[in-house]
C-alpha cells in the first residue's frame, strides 16, 4: 500500500459519517421529498392496521359481535391521517414559528377542557368528545409543546446558554402543563413530556451541571409520583417481579411475556397469536407488540424495532441537517418529534418486554388509536415539511440564478398535490 | 448579525451533544432487541412452560361404565346418573357467595349435612386457596337439578355415574362392588374392571382465556367399556339363594354355599353363599358377609369325595362293578387306628358302600390300589388346584403333597379327611364325572363354545359311578330327601366334623353333591351348608332338601326334560310352565 492510499484512505470516522449520510442522510438529492422516510412510516401504518385487526378481533366479537370493528375504525382513522397529512403538508414552517405560542394555548385549553367535560373511562379523564370523534386531549397537547419548546429554544437561544432563567421558564410551563396531565391522572404522557424537555435542552446546548440537575431532580419527581399513587407503585413493583403474582398485578406483564416466548424465532404465524385470545388485556393498544412477537416471532421484533430506529434517525438527522441550514426552529422541532417518537416506541415496547413498568403509552404509527394516529400525522407531515423546505432551500442554492422558474415549480408542485387530492 | 456570532459556537457544541442523542437512542433500540431476543430465542423456555400451563388442556371423553349381564342379558350391575357437587373455594371468595346464607342452608339441607359444618368446611378451603373441594357425592339428578338453581357461584355439578344393583344381595358375592370413585373392588367388578371401564378418551387441546378450544392437538380415541356376560342364569341364582337363606336360617347354621355348574361347559349356572349382603347399601357390607365363601373356604369334604375313591379302584382294576366287599365287623384296625361305620353292613357291593357310605368299604378299596394311583385319582380330580373361574380369592384348598403316607392317612382320605376342598373345586369333580370323565375348566363367563376339556378318568367307570351315586338318593341311601319328582338324580352326601385345636369337635359341615338328570347329565350341583345347630345335621338331613329344590327348580328353567318312568306326563306339565 503506497503512502498515497493511506493517507486518502478515508479515516474511521469519514467511514463512519458515510455509513450514516447513506443510511440516515437525505437520499437522493434530486428529489423534493424523502421517499425512504414516506416507506418507513407506511411500513409501520401497514403493520399497525395488520397486527390491530389480529390482535383486535377476539374481543371485538366479544364486545361489539363485529370481529373488524376495531380494523374498520383504524382504517377509518388512517384515511383521516393522511387527509390531516395532506393539509398539514401545505403549511410552511414559518407559520408554526410565528404561532407556536397560541398553540401552547391551545394545549392549556385542550387539558383544561378535559377536565372540565371530559369523559372518565377506567378512573381516568382523557377524552374529549368531539362529535362522533373522542380525541385523547393530552396527545394533541404533547405536540403543541414540543412546538412551543422548539419555539422558545430559538428565542431565547443565547438565554438557555446563558443564564438558569432561561432554562427554567420552558420547564415552568411544562410544569404547569404536567399538573393539568396529573389531574386526569396520565403519569405517561408527563413522562414523554418531561423526557423529550431534557432531551431538547440538552441538544440546545444547556449547560451540564444545569442538565443533570434536572434530569435527578426529574426522576426523584417520578419516584414521588410513583410513591403518591398505590396503584403506581403497584404496577412499578409487578414490573420488577410479575410472576409473584401472575394472575393480579402481573397479570398483563406475564401475558406479555409469555407471548414474546410462544414466538420463538419465526412466531406462531399472522393471525395465530393464542394471547389475544381474551389472555391478554388491551392486545391492540398497548400491547400490540406483544401480539406482533407473538405472530411474528424475533425475527418481526427486530424489523419492526429496526426501522422505527431507522425512522428515528433519519428524524434526528434531518433536525442536524436543519441546524447546519441556520433553520433553527425546524432544527429544534425535528429533534423533538425524534426524541418524542423514540420515547414513546422504546417505552411501549419495552413495557410489553417487561424492561419498564406499563405506561398506556402508544406505540407510534402501529397502535390503534384515533388521536395518538392523527397527532403522529401531524407531527410527521411537519418532519416531511422541513425536509421539503430544506431541499427547496438547497436546489434554490445551487440553481440561485434562476430562483423565479424555481419558485414556480414549488407552485405547481403545491397545486398538482391539491389536484391530486381533488 | 446575532446569529451568524453565534453560528461556530452551535457547531461546536451541538455536533457532540447530536451525538450523545443519537448513540442514546441507538442504544435503547439495541437494549429493547436484546431483550426481545432474551425472551423469545435465548430462554423463553420458562415463558413458553408457563403459556402452555394456561393454554394446554387434556378433555377427557368419559366413558360409561359396562354393564353386567347374566347369560340371558338381565341387568346384575348397572350404571345410574348422579351428580357430584364441588366448588372453587378461591371462585366462592372472589364472588363472595358465603353472604348467600338462605342458599347455603339450603345445600346443606339437600347434602344433609349440618350447615355449620359445611361452612367451616368451605371457610377452611378458602383460607388455604384452594381450587377444588368435595360438597357431596352421587346425589340423584333431582336434587343436581335443584343444587344447580340456587346458583352459588364457585359450586359446580359435575355428572358422575353410580352403580346400581337390580338384584342386591343375590349376586352380591359374584358381581362384586365399586367403590366411589366407580372402580371396582371386589367381585366380577374387581376382576373385569378394565373391560367395564373402558378407556376414556383424551384429548390434547389448546382453549383460550374463555374456556373456547381453538385448536386440537391431539387425541386419543375412546376405548368404550364392554359389557360382561356371566354364565350364571339369575332365575336359577335367585331361588338358589332363597332355598340357602332359609335353610341356613331354619337350621340356625353359620353360612352356606350353592354351586352350581353347567356339565357340558363347565360355566357356572348359580354360586351362592349365605349370609350375603346389599350391594346398593354399604352399610349391610361387614367383612363376614362379604366373603365368598364358594370359592375362598376350604372344608375337609367327608363322605362326598367317596365316589372318587370308587372311580379310580375302578380305573386301576382292583374291583369290578360286581364285586362283594367284606366290610364286617363294621371297623378296621390300621396302624393303631380304627376306622369305623357306622354299623356293621356286611359284604356290600361298591353301590351299598356308596349308598350306605361306608367308611371301611372305601378304606379296603383305598387300600386296594398303589399310592400313587390313588392320589393320582385327587390330582386328577382338581383338588388342590384352583378351577379354572379365576373368580376373585378363590382358594385352591388344601392337599398335601408328601412322598410318605401311612395306611391310615390313605383311610382318612378316602372318607374325605386330612384335605380340604373349596364347594366350587367339588362342584367341578362331579361336573367331570357326569360329563363321562372329561374336566373342563370352569368359567363365570358365558361360553359361546364349550372346551373341548381333557380326559381325567375313563368313560366307562364315570358311568359306572354315576349309576351307582343315584342309589343314593333312591330308597335306602342316605340322600332320599335330594331326589327329585319325575328326575333321576345322582348325588352323595356328606356330614364332615370341623377340625378344631388337637382333633376333631363337635361342630359339622353338612354336604350334598348331586348330578340331573342321571341319564343325560346337565348340571352339578353342591350344596354345603356349615354348621347347622339344630336336631339334624347330615348331608342327607340338611343339605339334600336345599339340593332338591334348587335342583328341581333349575331343571325346570333350563327346560330339560324329566328323566324317571312314571312321572312323565306329570313332569311334562310342570316343565312347561315357567318358574318364578
Amino acid at each position: 500500500m503506497s503512502l498515497v492510499d493511506q493517507l486518502t484512505k478515508p479515516t474511521w470516522q469519514e467511514q463512519m459519517s458515510e455509513l450514516g449520510n447513506n443510511v440516515f442522510g437525505k437520499g437522493q438529492d434530486h428529489a423534493l421529498y424523502d421517499r425512504t422516510l414516506v416507506i418507513l412510516c407506511c411500513i409501520l401504518l401497514a403493520t399497525g392496521l395488520l397486527m390491530v385487526a389480529s390482535a383486535s378481533i377476539p374481543v371485538a366479537s366479544k364486545l361489539y359481535d363485529n370481529p373488524l370493528h376495531f380494523a374498520i375504525r383504524h382504517i377509518v382513522y388512517l384515511v383521516l391521517g393522511f387527509i390531516t397529512f395532506m393539509a398539514v403538508i401545505q403549511i410552511p414552517m414559518s407559520w408554526w414559528k410565528k404561532y407556536n405560542p397560541y398553540l401552547l394555548m391551545v394545549a392549556f385549553g385542550l387539558l383544561v377542557a378535559v377536565l372540565l367535560v371530559g369523559k372518565t373511562v377506567n378512573g381516568s379523564t382523557r377524552w374529549l368528545a368531539l362529535g362522533p370523534l373522542n380525541i385523547q386531549a393530552a396527545e394533541p397537547a404533547k405536540l403543541f409543546f414540543f412546538v412551543y419548546l422548539a419555539g422558545y429554544l430559538v428565542r431565547r437561544e443565547t438565554e438557555v446558554k446563558a443564564n438558569i432563567r432561561g432554562f427554567i421558564k420552558p420547564l415552568c410551563v411544562m410544569f404547569a402543563l404536567a399538573m393539568l396531565l396529573l389531574l386526569q391522572p396520565d403519569l405517561g404522557t408527563v413522562v414523554v413530556m418531561f423526557a423529550t424537555t431534557i432531551g431538547l435542552l440538552f441538544l440546545a446546548g444547556a449547560k451540564l451541571v444545569q442538565f443533570f440537575g434536572l434530569f435527578i431532580m426529574g426522576c426523584c419527581a417520578v419516584v414521588v409520583l410513583i410513591l403518591s399513587a398505590e396503584y403506581r407503585v403497584r404496577r412499578v413493583t409487578s414490573f420488577l417481579d410479575p410472576w409473584s403474582d401472575p394472575f393480579g398485578s402481573g397479570y398483563q406483564l406475564t401475558q406479555s411475556l409469555m407471548a414474546y416466548g410462544r414466538g420463538d424465532w419465526f412466531g406462531m404465524g399472522l393471525g395465530n397469536s393464542i394471547q389475544k385470545l381474551h389472555f391478554l388485556p388491551e392486545a391492540h393498544t398497548d400491547f400490540v407488540f406483544a401480539v406482533l412477537a407473538e405472530e411474528t416471532g424475533f425475527v418481526g421484533v427486530f424489523l419492526i424495532v429496526g426501522i422505527v430506529f431507522w425512522l428515528v434517525g433519519k428524524i434526528l438527522t434531518l433536525g442536524k441537517r436543519a441546524l447546519v441550514a441556520e433553520k433553527q426552529f425546524e432544527g429544534y422541532f425535528a429533534y423533538a418529534m425524534a426524541i418524542w417518537i423514540s420515547f414513546q416506541a422504546a417505552v411501549n415496547i419495552g413495557a410489553s418486554a417487561g424492561m419498564l413498568p406499563t405506561k398506556g403509552l402508544t406505540l407510534p404509527l402501529v397502535s390503534y388509536g384515533g388521536s395518538s394516529l392523527l397527532v403522529m400525522s401531524v407531527a410527521i407531515a411537519a418532519v416531511m415539511r422541513i425536509d421539503y423546505e430544506l431541499r427547496l432551500e438547497s436546489i434554490q442554492a445551487t440553481r440561485s440564478s434562476k430562483p423565479k422558474k424555481e419558485n414556480k415549480l414549488t407552485k405547481s408542485k403545491q397545486s398538482k398535490r391539491k389536484a391530486n387530492k381533488k | 448579525m446575532k446569529k451568524r456570532t453565534g453560528k461556530p459556537k452551535q457547531q461546536q457544541v451541538g455536533r457532540w451533544r447530536f451525538y450523545v442523542v443519537f448513540a442514546t437512542v441507538a442504544l435503547v433500540f439495541f437494549a429493547l432487541i436484546s431483550r426481545a431476543a432474551y425472551i423469545q430465542v435465548i430462554q423463553p423456555d420458562m415463558l413458553r412452560k408457563q403459556g402452555d400451563a394456561r393454554t394446554h388442556r387434556y378433555l377427557a371423553d368419559n366413558v360409561h361404565r359396562g354393564m353386567i349381564k347374566d347369560r340371558n342379558g338381565l341387568e346384575l350391575a348397572i350404571s345410574a346418573p348422579v351428580n357430584t357437587v364441588w366448588a372453587d373455594p378461591v371462585t366462592i371468595n372472589r364472588y363472595h357467595g358465603l353472604t348467600l346464607e338462605r342458599e347455603w342452608r339450603a345445600l346443606a339441607d339437600v347434602l344433609n349435612d349440618p350447615v355449620d359444618r359445611l361452612l367451616d368446611k368451605v371457610n377452611v378451603a378458602i383460607e388455604k386457596e384452594k381450587r377444588f373441594i368435595y360438597l357431596g357425592r352421587q346425589i340423584t339428578p333431582a336434587l343436581a337439578e335443584y343444587i344447580d338453581q340456587l346458583d352459588i357461584p364457585g359450586v359446580y355439578l359435575r355428572p358422575e355415574s353410580k352403580r346400581y344393583y337390580p338384584y342386591g344381595e343375590v349376586s352380591a358375592h359374584l358381581v362384586g362392588l365399586t367403590n366411589i370413585d366407580d372402580d371396582g373392588i371386589e367381585g366380577i367388578e374387581s376382576l373385569y374392571n378394565d373391560e367395564l371401564t373402558g378407556e376414556a378418551g383424551k384429548r390434547h387441546v389448546l382453549k383460550d382465556a374463555r374456556g373456547q378450544v381453538i385448536k386440537v392437538l391431539n387425541v386419543d380415541e375412546a376405548h368404550p367399556a364392554q359389557d360382561i356376560y356371566l354364565s350364571i342364569d339369575q332365575g336359577i341364582q335367585a331361588l338358589a339363594y332363597q332355598e340357602l337363606k332359609s335353610a341356613v336360617q331354619y337350621h340356625d347354621a353359620d353360612s352356606g354355599s350353592v354351586v352350581m355348574v353347567d356339565v357340558n361347559t363347565g360355566e357356572i349356572l348359580a354360586l351362592v353363599n349365605s349370609p350375603s349382603y346389599n350391594p346398593n347399601n354399604r352399610n349391610t357390607y361387614s367383612a363376614r358377609n362379604a366373603r365368598n365363601r364358594a370359592v375362598t373356604d376350604a372344608f375337609e369334604p367327608g363322605s362326598s369325595i367317596k365316589p372318587l375313591v370308587v372311580l379310580s379302584a375302578l380305573e386301576f382294576g382292583s374291583v369290578s362293578p360286581g364285586d362283594l366287599i367284606d366290610t364286617s365287623p363294621g371297623w378296621m384296625q390300621i396302624g393303631g387306628r380304627r376306622v369305623r361305620d357306622g354299623r356293621n353292613n356286611g359284604k356290600m357291593d361298591l353301590i351299598s358302600i356308596l349308598q350306605k357310605s361306608s367308611n371301611v368299604g372305601v378304606t379296603k378299596l383305598a387300600l386296594s390300589m398303589p399310592v400313587e394311583h390313588f392320589l393320582d385319582a385327587y390330582y386328577n380330580a382338581g383338588f388342590g388346584t384352583d378351577s379354572g373361574s379365576s373368580i376373585l380369592g378363590e382358594s385352591s384348598g388344601v392337599f398335601y403333597d408328601r412322598r410318605r403316607w401311612s395306611d391310615f392317612e390313605l383311610a382318612t382320605l378316602s372318607f374325605g379327611y386330612g384335605l380340604s376342598v373349596t364347594p366350587i373345586q367339588l362342584a367341578r369333580f362331579y361336573a367331570t364325572i357326569a360329563a363321562g370323565g372329561i374336566q373342563r375348566p370352569l368359567s363365570i363367563i358365558k361360553r359361546d363354545t364349550a372346551p373341548e376339556g381333557d380326559r381325567v378318568f375313563a368313560a366307562s367307570s364315570s358311568r359306572q359311578v354315576l349309576r351307582m351315586l343315584e342309589r343314593v338318593t333312591e330308597e335306602g341311601g342316605t340322600g332320599t330327601r335330594a331326589a327329585v319328582e319325575g328326575y333321576r338324580i345322582a348325588g352323595k352326601t356328606g356330614t364332615s366334623r370341623k377340625a378344631v385345636a388337637g382333633g376333631y369337635g363337635h361342630d359339622y359341615y353338612s354336604t350334598f353333591v348331586g348330578i340331573a338328570p342321571a341319564s343325560k347329565p346337565r348340571i352339578a350341583l353342591v350344596v354345603v351348608v356349615n354348621n347347622p345347630k339344630g336336631d339334624e345335621y347330615g348331608g342327607g338331613d340338611v343339605a339334600a332338601p336345599v339340593f332338591s329344590k334348587i335342583a328341581q327348580g333349575a331343571l325346570r328353567i333350563l327346560n330339560e326334560s324329566p328323566d324317571q318312568e312314571g312321572s312323565v306326563t306329570l313332569a311334562n306339565r310342570q316343565g312347561g310352565k315357567p318358574s318364578a
